[in-house]
């Protein structure tokens, strides 16, 4: 099945099975590795990749499903503002970060972070609820985007 | 290669013309292999089995053999028999699913208190005194079994290896924490020496000591198919693949009798410890020493025996989770003790301090080690940050005046004392010395070689060396990144080698601080340590209080947490938020052991208790806790297991308290209290 | 293994949905799929031979609201849905929906899907039930509104003459006085004790007016005839009316399809802790 599909800002085809998993597409066929084979469930966030713009796990979406879409993944994202607002947020906050889950992390962060509605801290801990991280402690989690929300206003408002 | 932040992980690593390996496993739990028949293989797809490996079809580690491929007798179901590999994974799947094995059955070997002695894999037997002299006096004697079942590790990068040959070597990259074990390990299968093989470590994150000696298997099946087909070879697990068939932590049951005299203080305490070792259990001389030492915490008694037999069964390997069943043995000790003092109507943390041997009686644990435990500050900044005192008194006295469970609030607090082992000291680890060499180069610059270390021992390294030299954190690095750089050392266990790695960097730092301006720089200086003759597991103990306070949802039996409060005593704090972080990150994870993560096992296989996967609780669940570090100028202590050594035993004790009886299960779920109330409101 | 012959059908309109039911048999309609990966652990998902996919039909996508009801499209997300906010969205629907896995898979997941899972009831069932949620179903070759408690089965429902599929939930956004949602089991996953309960409540005065009670796991409930049983009463109830009440409820919720469990017991307590609001 041919699917057509933006891919990090680039029209791209690939003839695929249908129910072959969109992290599995983005590792072997781009080699986009920031998308990382973890729980296969959409419950540990290490392939979280922007659908349309939304942080969706890659592994639950069969490819058939992201005809004409865009997928955007961290390998992209990190090349833009928003990307280092939230880092520089976490490592203010002395988040720890092995690397594995890092996508599902970030792209839910940057969620937080340029959502209109203010989340009270609980909330903040409930938009984790999709990121099975071990290696952090998720008050300062946290804590990082709150920092991120700082520094994106600094940003903006600087603008 | 050398792995980079972007190829931090196997998984991430591709080579040109790659090959995928998915291994051939048997479809029964105990038997003898006949046959394995294979299809057709297309050009380039090749099938391996223990025939075809030429040195010894073995992994050894302290002294337990695993076969890389078994030849013969099949030990458990989903025992790896041979592996297919060729360069199209889905092809390599299909193939394997079209293998056809041909087996003769037998009996597998049961858990329980009925065993043979063939079933013994190891043993471990402490007397003193005359317990049952005790336990025949007068006297309540008090008793209780508990069972505590398998679990997963549920690290984030499932296991995986992947084997090529460059610049003249077989180089093996993987996730291990114990990078030279896998070097000796695929030397040994191949028929190698080890200096023509790197092991290159990639990240291996919170692998919750799942990843100790595992690796080193798939890295000899990988190996010898990579050295076979002459073509780079890759196995990765799947999530699902990983949770069938790795390394799960030994099962347990623990049953514990216990004397009280009337002054309060221990009689006598006897404890039989039954641990499933499955079919295989290279670490498990380690963890009965250590499930042994634990077996009477950190208390006096007047006499004790302790005897711990491991038990061969025919389930996948079973091994440590976290420590080495230390928490296993302290939930039970713990939860039987809080029951003794609920019954006898003692103050629990008077008690505590009471039996605390903190005199140097006779203990399974070295006195020493609890003598300069400071305990009482330990409690008494627990009692103060969570009103401990006050609330268990509100609580037993609200649980005791109940009606029945829907009059009034379901609240209970627990409280425990235990600690954390550190070092990794056994006596059958053939490379368990550490060293760690530092280097100040002419430009001011550190580069500190210390093995294989976690992030968080990182940074508690480097801020040791910085503060020592007086530098800053951002001139030192970390050299040997493979087993040609490294010093060679043993397995890189969670957070317990701090007590062995801190003084090693202190006393580094401390010569270069006395040479640097003397002498010209670059200067290098190298220091090591061995464990001691006598083979104690290890060196030292982290001492730990830690309070749970819990409510339980009358309607749909939930227990909701009100709040986790742990005091410990982790020595001088070089980094103060890397030690916090260490201990609350751990919390939900300590949690999700407790009450999320339920496997069950049936006719040899295991599967989740409820749902399609295993699922574990997730860290935004991680309740309100408070960390307490007492203050402290003594060598840095290991903290990575405090929370799951103790939180489950709190937790259990608290709602002990609510129900009135000793919660002997764990995982703990709202159904099996939903049965509990069930039983009491039938009783009426 | 990848079902190597699974076709996908996409449409673009609901009348293009309509003629490819019309003419290709055995189709399987899927939006989200995830209640599909949810069941499975395999390396690629295995899809039925033949899918027609409406998560992106624009028609099929939409939400509207009205003074007397807010309609879903079944491809729907449920962030979507978040999205609305809670002043948009019945309370009990809202607290359900927020409920669901976790922000990534309800990115994904649609509404449509979750009512329609076979098996177990997901966590959307409860509060649609006890809101008198009606589907517009169609076939081929029409529509119809059925309210949601007609066109599921707990005994599994006589295959239709023809395929049809929901194009539409509309779900009335009436007040109500008290509503309250609890969900049981794990939070974020779907387990075998996984299941939801709804209440709602309205009074007039001192007259209880209208009462759902709705309850989704294995099995789902809605017991009109309980209902109207408590509709009318003076409030508050008394402790008597509890009992009385407590004990037709035992009736109406019978054994034989719901045996003494854990599941049972939660039920009962729930419906009593409820019940208690109007003491």
């Amino acid at each position: 099945m041919i699917i057509p599909f933006e891919l990090n800002g680039n029209m791209v085809y690939i003839d695929s099975n249908p129910g072959e998993r969109l992290v599995h597409i983005l590792r072997r066929r781009f080699n986009l590795l920031t998308a990382k084979e973890g729980c296969l469930s959409g419950r540990c966030g290490s392939c979280m990749v922007l659908l349309d713009g939304k942080p969706v796990p890659s592994c639950i979406v069969p490819v058939f499903q992201i005809r004409n879409s865009s997928i955007v993944t961290l390998e992209h994202f990190s090349a833009t503002p928003e990307y280092h607002d939230v880092m520089e947020g976490f490592a203010n906050a002395g988040v720890s970060m092995c690397g594995f889950c890092d996508a599902g992390k970030i792209f839910i962060a940057h969620a937080i972070v340029s959502s209109e509605t203010r989340m009270s801290k609980d909330e903040i801990k409930a938009m984790f609820a999709g990121n099975m991280c071990r290696c952090t402690n998720v008050d300062d989690l946290v804590a990082g985007v709150k920092n991120a929300i700082a520094l994106r206003r600094k940003r903006t408002n600087a603008k | 290669m050398t792995p980079t932040p972007e190829l931090r992980f196997f998984s991430d690593i591709e080579f040109p013309d790659q090959y995928y390996g998915v291994l051939i496993r048997s479809s029964i739990q105990r038997g003898h292999l006949v046959d394995i028949k294979s299809p057709a293989l297309p050009d380039g797809y090749y099938l391996y089995s223990a025939t075809d490996i030429p040195g010894e079809n073995r992994l050894s580690a302290m002294g337990t053999t695993i076969p890389v491929f078994t030849p013969f007798e099949i030990q458990y179901y989903g025992e790896p028999l041979g592996i297919i590999v060729g360069p199209d994974l889905d092809v390599v799947l299909e193939l394997v699913s079209e293998v056809l094995i041909e087996t003769e059955t037998l009996e597998p070997f049961q858990f329980g208190e009925q065993f043979s002695s063939s079933q013994v894999v190891g043993k471990r037997v402490l007397l003193s005194g005359d317990p049952d002299a005790a336990f025949s006096c007068d006297g309540r004697v008090f008793e209780s079994t508990s069972e505590i079942g398998p679990q997963d590790h549920y690290y984030a990068e499932p296991l995986g290896v992947n084997v090529n040959v460059a610049r003249g070597k077989l180089e093996i990259f993987t996730a291990t924490q114990w990078p030279f074990h896998v070097r000796s390990t695929v030397s040994a299968v191949l028929d190698l020496d080890p200096c023509e093989i790197r092991v290159v470590p990639t990240a291996t994150g919170e692998s919750l000591d799942g990843k100790v000696w595992f690796p080193s298997l798939l890295a000899a099946q990988a190996a010898l198919a990579s050295v076979l087909c002459k073509k780079p070879v890759k196995i990765a697990f799947s999530r699902q693949e990983d949770f069938l068939f790795s390394v799960k932590s030994a099962p347990v049951q623990i049953r514990y009798r216990t004397v009280v005299a009337d002054d309060g203080v221990i009689d006598a305490i006897s404890a039989r410890i039954l641990i499933n070792a499955g079919a295989y259990s290279p670490l498990i001389d380690e963890i009965v020493d250590r499930m042994t030492l634990a077996a009477t915490g950190l208390y006096m008694a007047r006499s004790y025996r302790v005897e711990t037999f491991a038990l061969k069964t025919n389930l996948p390997p079973m091994g440590a989770l976290s420590g080495w069943g230390e928490g296993q043995v302290l939930f039970a000790l713990e939860t039987h003790l809080a029951r003794v003092i609920s019954e006898r109507g003692y103050s629990p943390t008077e008690w505590k301090m009471m039996n605390l041997n903190v005199a140097g009686h006779d203990a399974p644990i070295d006195a020493d080690m609890v003598k300069g435990a400071r305990f009482a500050e330990l409690f008494s900044a627990i009692c103060a940050k969570s009103d401990y005192l006050r609330k268990y008194s509100a609580y037993e006295r609200l649980n005791h005046a109940r009606k029945d469970y829907r009059d009034g609030p379901l609240r209970g607090i627990g409280l425990v004392c235990g600690f954390q082992g550190n070092g990794f000291a056994g006596t059958r680890v053939g490379t368990s010395s550490y060293s760690v060499e530092i280097t100040m180069e002419t430009d001011g610059r550190v580069s500190i070689g210390c093995g294989l270390n976690s992030e968080s021992m990182r940074q508690v390294i480097t801020s040791i060396a910085a503060n020592s030299l007086g530098i800053e954190e951002s001139l030192i690095s970390f050299t040997g990144i493979n087993t040609d750089t490294m010093p060679a050392t043993g397995p890189d266990t969670l957070s317990s080698k701090v007590s062995i790695l801190a003084p090693l960097v202190e006393k580094c730092c401390a010569t270069i601080q006395r040479q640097r301006f003397r002498h010209p720089l670059p200067i290098t200086v190298k220091k090591s340590w061995k464990p001691s003759a006598q083979g104690y597991p290890f060196v030292s103990i982290t001492p730990a209080v830690v309070a749970c306070e819990l409510e339980l949802d009358p309607v749909t039996y939930d227990a909701r947490i009100r709040g986790i409060w742990v005091a410990t005593d982790a020595g001088k704090l070089y980094n103060r938020h890397a030690a916090l972080t260490t201990i609350k990150k751990t919390i939900p994870i300590a949690l999700s052991k407790m009450i999320a993560e339920h496997i069950v096992i049936k006719d040899g296989k295991i599967a989740p208790k409820q749902s399609v996967q295993y699922e574990i609780l997730s860290p935004s669940e991680q309740p309100e806790s408070d960390v307490i570090f007492i203050d402290s100028e003594s060598d840095p202590k290991g903290i990575g297991s405090i929370s799951l050594n103790l939180i489950p035993a709190a937790y259990a004790a608290a709602l002990g308290q609510i129900t009135g009886r000793q919660i002997t299960k764990v995982p703990v779920d709202a159904e099996s209290l939903y049965e509990f109330f069930e039983s009491q409101e039938e009783a009426k | 293994m990848l079902n190597k012959y699974t076709t996908v059908y996409h449409a673009s309109t609901v009348s293009e949905v309509q003629t490819i039911l019309k003419n290709i048999a055995g189709l399987s309609i899927v939006a989200g799929c995830t209640e599909i990966a949810r069941r499975q652990t395999g390396r690629a998902l295995h899809l039925p031979a033949n899918v027609l996919a409406l998560a992106r039909v624009p028609e099929l996508c939409t939400m509207t609201k009205t003074e007397r009801y807010i309609e879903f499209g079944p491809s729907v997300t449920l962030d979507e849905i978040l999205k609305l906010g809670r002043k948009n969205v019945p309370d009990v629907l809202f607290d359900c929906v927020s409920g669901i896995a976790n922000p990534g898979v309800r990115a994904v997941a649609t509404i449509g899907g979750n009512i329609s899972a076979k098996g177990q009831r997901l966590s959307a069932f409860a509060p649609l039930l006890a809101l008198d949620a009606r589907l517009e179903i169609r076939t081929p070759y029409d529509a119809a509104w059925i309210p949601m408690a007609r066109y599921f089965s707990n005994t599994g429902k006589e295959q239709p003459r023809d395929p049809e599929f929901i194009s539409r939930i509309r779900v009335p956004t009436e007040s109500w006085d008290i509503a309250i949602y609890r969900r049981l089991g794990q939070e974020g996953i779907v387990t075998d004790q996984t299941a939801s309960f709804a209440f709602l409540v309205k009074f007039q005065k001192n007259i209880l007016a209208d009462i759902r009670v709705a309850y989704a796991g294995r099995f789902f409930f809605r017991k009109r005839e309980f209902e109207n049983l408590i509709i009318g009463r003076t409030l508050p109830l008394s402790e008597k009316d509890m009992i009385n009440l407590m004990d037709k409820a035992e009736l109406f919720f019978g054994k034989d399809l719901f045996p003494p469990s854990y599941e049972r017991k939660c039920l009962f307590n729930l419906l009593e802790e409820s019940l208690r609001e109007l003491t």
